[in-house]
């Protein structure tokens, strides 16, 4: 009997346990079959289905050892896509309280003042204005919050968040492929695939920079990576420590991020709380002012 | 003891307590003379340690029953295991969205009780009065419609509140039960530990029980199952957290309009009626 493959036997036993990864048993078996076939790994990957980013990934220089760059990176995709679930979740939060707020202010405007007018002697109360623009509130509120859970919405200091996101994800990217066999050069152009338009082009640009004859890029622009990581990386690259630097470097990266990313939704958290209650009381007290003047 | 470990980080009594713990069990030091040395004794904790209660001692600290089992089979893993238990996510920030809604909740439902013992003792005599002495007005017009919005506004924060509250007992206290995601991660801990500690495969297997697929894992395939596991609960429990608010504040949004327009209206009917 022969050994099951790393490949394979990574997601059978994850599949075993209840916990499917990335990868599907049968597109383990299928991708492995394909690997010893000769075919290139992003054409099966691709045939198979797999997520773009691993097939944009893999398809920039063939790994020498596929199987296990397919492993690092259905991994890599599984934790990009739980922090950027779990930053959709922060986003969301202040918009459903901006939502809910709206919402009962909507209530409040739209069933309760009208009632105010048949009171006899009250002044005339006018709130089709007021309603009107509570009502855009609320559409605008839940279409921010749609845009949020599609991830297109940005909150202060959610930039410094995504960057952080997007260097763990590349620094990850660069320590599977390079470990696979593939050069820095070519696993920094594959980390593109990992990032947003701007951290890509920044990416690439540090490939062509790498590929010129390794001198640091010192231009100021779009910051992807720490000045000292990128010289630790091209110092590395030309010492041939990349491996040893890559691992101390993502482990790091990872590590803030994972400090970084609780901060900010209690950040999150605090303040949306802090607007909500002011706005509840700002509601509140119109509401009584509004009553008062009516009634009295 | 690594004293890096403290650096930086705030560390309570407990805490503390709880590295040296597990710092004396994985050295096969007398865990109360560590306690004792560092100033924490004497304490319950440490006088079950002397009287080689170990199981009490490790509860009593907090340690949930899978670290008290992995500290009876095979206590050099104990370190390992707590330190990569340390980086899991922690119980707070789940349980704060849930513990907002209910404090919500409740103070709407403190107001409504208060509102409508108000109106009970003070405004509905006085309605009566008047509609008695007009000799036929208009009673006080119900409101259904904003009760019924008061029912679905509680019902739906009450669901949320259940749903919300089921999945953070499940993870707190000491009748805990975890979900399968979180048990893996943990599992995928101690199994990395107790390789790291090259323990018996005996040892493995009594204390990775509910996974006993990782007894035979290689080091790296251990560190990917793990990985992987927290991604997929990290995933869910986003997606937990984002169900619980989303049903939650939008009931509660709704019971308080509700609240406030049966307030305006019973009190704009008082005002019209006298």
């Amino acid at each position: 009997m022969t050994e099951p493959t790393p490949l394979r036997a990574t997601y059978a036993r994850l599949h075993d346990m209840g916990m499917p990864g990335a990868l599907a048993v049968p597109q383990a078996i299928a991708l492995e079959a394909a690997l010893s076939r000769g075919e290139p790994a992003s054409e099966a990957a691709a045939r198979l289905g797999l997520d773009a980013r691993l097939v944009d990934s893999l398809a920039v220089e063939a790994p020498t050892d596929a199987p296990s760059a397919v492993r690092g990176l259905a991994l890599l995709l599984a934790e990009h896509e739980a922090a950027r679930t779990r930053l959709r979740s922060t986003v969301a939060y202040p918009l459903l309280l901006a939502s809910s707020l709206s919402l009962a202010t909507a209530m409040v405007l739209g069933m309760g003042v009208p009632a105010l007018s048949h009171l006899p002697g009250s002044s005339a109360v006018h709130t089709g204005g007021v309603t009107l623009g509570v009502v855009a509130l609320v559409i605008a509120s839940l279409v921010a919050l749609s845009a949020a859970l599609a991830g297109r919405v940005r909150l202060p200091g959610i930039g410094d968040i995504h960057r952080q996101l997007d260097s763990a994800a590349v620094l990850q990217c660069l320590r599977v492929l390079t470990a696979s066999g593939v050069g820095l050069p070519a696993a920094l152009r594959a980390g593109a695939s990992w990032c947003g338009a701007r951290h890509g082009a920044r990416c690439r640009s540090l490939a062509q920079a790498l590929a010129r004859g390794g001198s640091v890029d010192t231009a100021t622009g779009v910051v992807l990576f720490e000045h000292s990581e990128v010289r630790m990386l091209f110092s590395a690259a030309q010492a041939g420590t990349l491996r040893p630097s890559l691992e101390a470097l993502s482990a790091h990266r990872r590590a803030v991020v994972s400090r970084r990313i609780p901060d900010f939704i209690a950040r999150v958290q605090t303040v949306s709380v802090c607007i909500t209650a002011v706005g509840v009381i700002t509601v509140g007290v119109t509401f009584f002012r509004e009553y008062s003047r009516a009634v009295l | 003891m690594d004293v890096g470990q403290l650096a930086g980080n705030p560390v309570n009594r407990r805490r503390l307590m709880r590295m040296l713990v597990a710092d004396a069990l994985s050295e096969g030091k007398p865990a109360h003379e560590a306690l004792a040395q560092a100033g924490l004794g004497p304490s319950i904790i440490g006088l079950h340690f002397k009287a080689g209660r170990l199981e009490q001692a490790l509860k009593t600290a907090g340690f949930a029953d899978d670290q008290v089992r992995l500290a009876r089979e095979w206590p050099a893993a104990f370190r390992a295991a707590n330190s990569g238990l340390s980086n899991l996510q922690p119980h707070l920030p789940r349980a704060l969205p849930l513990a907002a809604t209910t404090a919500m909740l409740a103070a709407f439902a403190m107001v409504q009780k208060f509102v409508g013992g108000l109106i009970r003792l003070k405004v509905e005599p006085l309605l009566q009065e008047i509609a008695t002495t007009t000799g036929g007005a208009t009673p006080p017009a119900g409101t259904p419609e904003v009760d019924a919005f008061l029912w679905l506004g509680g019902g739906l924060a009450v669901v949320a509140l259940l749903v919300g509250g089921f999945s953070v007992a499940r993870r707190m206290g000491p009748l805990a039960t975890r979900s399968d995601e979180e048990d893996i991660v943990r599992q995928a801990v101690f199994a990395s530990a107790l390789q790291l500690t090259q323990a018996p495969l005996e040892s493995r297997r009594r204390v990775l029980s509910t996974a006993q697929d990782l007894t035979t894992a290689l080091p790296d395939e251990l560190d990917v199952i793990r990985r992987h596991a927290l991604a997929r609960w990290s995933r869910r429990e986003a997606h937990l957290l984002l169900f619980v608010r989303t049903v939650g504040y939008l009931g509660l949004s709704i019971y308080a309009g509700a609240l406030c327009v049966r307030v305006y209206v019973t009190l704009a009917l008082l005002a019209g009626m006298s």
